[in-house]
C-alpha cells in the first residue's frame, strides 16, 4: 500500500522495492541488488522533496 | 497629511512599478482561498480582497528562518541581512498592520531581534481599509479600528471605482512622490465619502465585548473552575496560533545537513501543544490542555498588558473562524468576566 | 430523524446511572457553526441539537477525555460517556474498539442515521460575513436556510459536503439505540481517484508539490483525526526524530506520507483533517486513495464490524503479494 501510496503522490513506485532474501540466497540476492540497481539508475537521482544541503 | 486618488484601474501599474525596487506582497487567490504571498506577476494578477488573508505575520517573521549555518571547522556562517530585499506589502488589513506594532516590543524592543528588524525595516504597509468587516471582527473591542492607521505608510479605503489613499508616513510620501503620475489629489467630496464609509464601516463590526477590567479580573481567578468548561472542547490543534497575527512563540532546532556542515533554524511553535513545555525532566508545568488554553487567554489579556501595556489581540477574528470545534475566544472572554 | 426524540434518548441516557456526561452538539458561537456540547445529568438538555450543520465528528472526544483504561483499574463510579454518532462517528468508534483504544462498555452510543452535513467553506461563501446564529434544515432534497431573518431554498447538492456525497454508510453501525430511519447503504465508488491516478506522474508530482507547499505543519489534521490519538506520535518525536520542525516541501511530503500511511486501512472517510485545515489542503484524496485500495486489494471495508482484527495487523496467504521481487 505504501508503493501505491508514493506512486499517487507523483514519485516513482520503481523507488521502493521489497524482496525477500534469505542468508543462504547468496545468488539471489545479487541478481536482486543488480537488478534494482539497474532501474534505479535508469530512472535517475530523486530530484524532488530533497532535504535542503547548504 | 496628504491624501489622493487612486483610481482602481491604476493599480496594476502601480504594483507593477512598486516591483521594480520592492519584493510585493499581496492577497492572492488560491485553490479557491486567500494567501498572502509575493506577487507572481503583477500585470496579470490582481490582489484578493474579497476574503480575510490566511496569515501574514510570515513577511516579517517567516515561519522557518535560518539562523546561522556551521561545518566541522566550527565555522559559523550568519545571514547577510543586506541580502534581505525591500518588501512592499500591498493590502494589508488595520488589523495585521497593528498586530506588527504588537510584535515590535518583543523582537525590537531591548534585545533587538537582527533576523526580525531587518525584514521590518525593510517592509512597506499599504494597507486596506476594511469597509466590509468580516463576520468574527472585534477589532474595535481591543484598541482597534477597521479603517485604523496605525502601522501603516499608506492607507487605502476604498471608495467604488478609486481608492481614496492616505499618506500617513515619510516611506509612504517616498512611495507616492514616486508614483505621482498615477495619483490625483482628493476633492473635498472624496474626503468627505471616506469619511462616511469609515463610519459605516465601524458601525457594521457585529461583534463587540467590552473588556474594562478584564486584566484585573484575570489577576484574580487562576484556580477558577470556568478555565476547565472552557476547554472541555479544545482539541489542541493549534490552529489559533499559527493563523493569529500577533501569536510569536517559536522553537529553535540544530539541524545537521550533509557532509559534516548543519544549521541552526527558528521554527514556528504554539503553546496550546503539550511539548511546548515539557521539560526534559518530564516535566510538564502546563500539562492539560486546561493550563494550555489559560495561558492564551493570559497571555493576550494579561502578561501582554502587564508587559507591554496593550492587549495581544488585534481582533482579526481568525481564531473564531478557523477554529475546528467553535471555541471562540470572545465566549471566553465573556466567561472570564462572568467568573469575576 | 426527530431532534425531539434524540433530546428524549438523551435524557434518558443522562438518567442512567453509569452515564458520566454525553457528549452532542449545541449551537456556535457565530454564523453556521456548530459547537460540542458536553452535557452533565441534570444539566439542559435543550440545548442539544442535530441538524445539516453539523459537520463536525464528535468521536475525538472519546480518547481525549478518556485515558486508555488501566488494566488494574476498579469503577465502581459511573463510566460511561454517551455519545451522539453519526454513521462515520460509529465506524471511528468500531475502529477505536478494534484497536482496543477504548472498551465497548465505556460508551453509550446514541446513532443518529445522517443525510449527509454541510460543507462549511460552501455556505459561507453562498451568506458571507453572517455573525447572527442561523438555522437549517432538511426538506425534500433542499436545505431551508434561516438566516438575518430571511428565509432561503438552496437545493442540497449546492452546499453538501462533497465527502458526504460519496458516504457509504449514513446509517450508524454500531450503537446502543437508533434515531432516524436506517438509511441504505451506498456502493462502493472512488471514480475520483482513479481519475487522479489516470493522470501522468509529473503532473501528479507537481499537483502534490504544490499542495504540500502550503501546509504550515500546524498538526491540525493530525489532532482533529479521531483515530490519531497516540500518546507519543512519531510526527512530533525529536529523539529519534523521524521529522525536523523545519517546514518546507520536503518535510511536509513526510509528514503527510506518514500519516497517511499510519491511517492505511484505517481511515473511516470523516473527512475531518481536509474540513479543519487552514490552508485548505486535499488530506482526504490521500486517505481515500489507501481506503480504494484496502477495498481491491484487501476487500475491507474499515470500522464496520468492532469484532473484525485491523487490516495491517493481519496476514493471509491469499494477500496480493506482487509487488515482492
Amino acid at each position: 500500500m505504501l508503493r501505491n501510496l508514493l506512486e499517487f503522490s507523483g514519485i516513482n513506485p520503481l523507488r521502493l522495492q521489497m524482496s525477500w532474501v534469505s542468508a543462504s540466497e547468496g545468488k539471489k540476492f545479487a541478481d536482486v541488488i543488480t537488478e534494482i540497481t539497474r532501474e534505479l539508475q535508469e530512472i535517475g537521482p530523486q530530484q524532488s522533496y530533497v532535504r535542503e544541503a547548504i | 497629511m496628504d491624501i489622493f486618488i487612486l483610481q482602481k484601474e491604476s493599480v496594476p501599474d502601480f504594483l507593477s512599478s512598486l516591483s521594480a525596487d520592492y519584493a510585493v506582497w499581496a492577497p492572492i487567490q488560491k485553490d479557491g482561498d486567500t494567501f498572502f504571498e509575493p506577487m507572481p506577476d503583477s500585470r496579470n494578477t490582481s490582489p484578493d480582497l474579497t476574503r480575510q488573508a490566511k496569515i501574514i505575520k510570515q513577511t516579517i517573521f517567516p515561519q522557518t528562518e535560518p539562523l546561522y549555518s556551521y561545518d566541522q571547522n566550527d565555522q559559523i556562517q550568519a545571514p547577510d541581512f543586506e541580502d534581505i530585499k525591500q518588501t512592499a506589502l500591498f493590502g494589508v488589513r488595520p488589523c495585521d498592520a497593528r498586530s506588527l506594532t504588537l510584535l515590535d516590543p518583543v523582537f525590537a524592543g531591548d534585545i533587538p531581534d537582527p533576523y526580525y528588524q531587518s525584514r521590518r525595516n525593510k517592509a512597506l504597509l499599504i494597507g486596506m481599509a476594511c469597509t466590509e468587516p468580516f463576520a468574527n471582527c472585534f477589532c474595535t473591542s481591543v484598541g482597534g479600528s477597521p479603517c485604523g492607521q496605525e502601522g501603516l505608510d499608506l492607507l487605502c479605503l476604498d471608495l467604488g471605482d478609486r481608492y481614496l489613499v492616505s499618506v500617513l508616513t515619510e516611506k509612504g510620501k517616498g512611495l507616492s512622490d514616486a508614483a505621482s503620475s498615477l495619483f490625483t489629489k482628493a476633492s473635498a467630496e472624496d474626503m468627505k465619502q471616506g469619511q462616511e464609509l469609515s463610519q459605516k464601516a465601524e458601525q457594521s463590526i457585529k461583534r463587540h465585548i467590552d473588556l474594562t477590567g478584564v486584566t484585573d479580573t484575570l489577576g484574580k481567578i487562576f484556580e477558577h473552575p470556568v478555565w476547565k468548561k472552557m476547554t472541555l472542547k479544545c482539541i489542541g490543534c493549534g490552529i489559533c496560533t499559527y493563523t493569529c497575527p500577533t501569536c510569536y512563540c517559536f522553537d529553535i532546532q540544530d539541524e545537521p545537513m550533509a557532509k559534516k556542515k548543519g544549521r541552526r533554524v527558528r521554527v514556528w511553535d504554539s503553546c496550546m501543544y503539550k511539548e511546548y513545555t515539557l521539560h526534559a525532566s518530564g516535566h510538564n508545568p502546563r500539562p492539560t490542555r486546561v493550563e494550555r488554553l489559560k495561558n492564551r487567554i493570559y497571555h493576550k489579556f494579561k502578561f501582554n498588558v502587564d508587559t507591554h501595556g496593550a492587549f495581544g489581540c488585534v481582533g482579526c477574528g481568525r481564531c473564531i473562524t478557523l477554529c475546528p470545534v467553535n471555541e471562540d475566544i470572545i465566549e471566553n472572554l465573556l466567561d472570564v468576566k462572568g467568573a469575576a | 430523524m426527530s431532534v425531539q426524540k434524540l433530546k428524549e434518548e438523551a435524557a434518558r441516557a443522562l438518567g442512567r446511572k453509569d452515564v458520566k456526561y454525553l457528549i452532542g452538539y449545541k449551537k456556535g458561537s457565530y454564523g453556521f457553526r456548530v459547537s460540542p456540547a458536553f452535557i452533565e445529568p441534570k444539566e439542559d438538555i435543550d440545548q442539544l441539537i442535530m441538524s445539516p450543520l453539523c459537520n463536525m465528528s464528535l468521536v475525538k472526544y472519546v480518547m481525549l477525555e478518556e485515558a486508555l483504561p488501566s488494566l488494574t483499574e476498579q469503577e465502581k463510579k459511573p463510566s460511561k460517556i454517551a455519545i451522539v454518532a453519526r454513521g462515520c462517528d460509529s465506524r471511528a468508534i468500531n475502529l477505536l474498539i478494534e484497536e482496543k483504544g477504548v472498551p465497548r462498555e465505556k460508551l453509550y452510543i446514541i446513532g443518529v442515521s445522517c443525510a449527509g452535513a454541510i460543507d462549511q467553506r460552501k455556505i459561507e461563501a453562498r451568506f458571507p460575513r453572517v455573525t447572527e446564529p442561523a438555522e437549517v434544515t432538511e426538506e425534500n432534497g433542499n436545505y431551508i436556510i434561516t438566516v438575518n431573518g430571511q428565509v432561503h431554498t438552496v437545493p442540497k447538492e449546492e452546499l453538501l459536503a462533497e465527502l458526504c456525497k460519496l458516504c457509504r454508510y449514513p446509517t450508524p453501525v454500531i450503537y446502543d439505540k437508533l434515531i432516524g430511519d436506517k438509511l441504505p447503504t451506498k456502493p462502493f465508488h472512488y471514480d475520483e481517484i482513479k481519475a487522479f491516478e489516470a493522470l501522468p506522474l509529473e503532473e501528479r508530482f507537481a499537483f502534490w508539490q504544490q499542495q504540500f507547499t502550503k501546509c504550515i505543519r500546524c498538526y491540525a489534521c493530525r489532532n482533529v483525526c479521531p483515530l490519531c490519538y497516540s500518546t507519543i506520535c512519531s510526527l512530533d518525536s525529536l529523539s529519534p526524530q523521524w521529522l525536523r520542525r523545519s517546514v518546507d516541501t520536503s518535510e511536509n511530503f513526510m509528514f503527510q506520507i506518514i500519516r497517511t500511511f499510519h491511517l492505511a486501512g484505517r481511515c473511516i472517510g470523516c473527512g475531518e483533517c481536509e474540513r479543519v485545515c487552514p490552508m485548505n489542503l486535499p488530506l482526504m484524496k490521500l486517505n481515500r486513495k489507501l481506503a480504494q485500495d484496502a477495498k481491491l486489494l484487501f476487500n475491507y471495508d474499515s470500522g464496520t464490524d468492532p469484532k473484525t482484527k485491523p487490516l495491517l495487523t493481519t496476514f493471509h496467504t491469499e494477500d496480493p503479494q506482487g509487488f515482492i521481487l
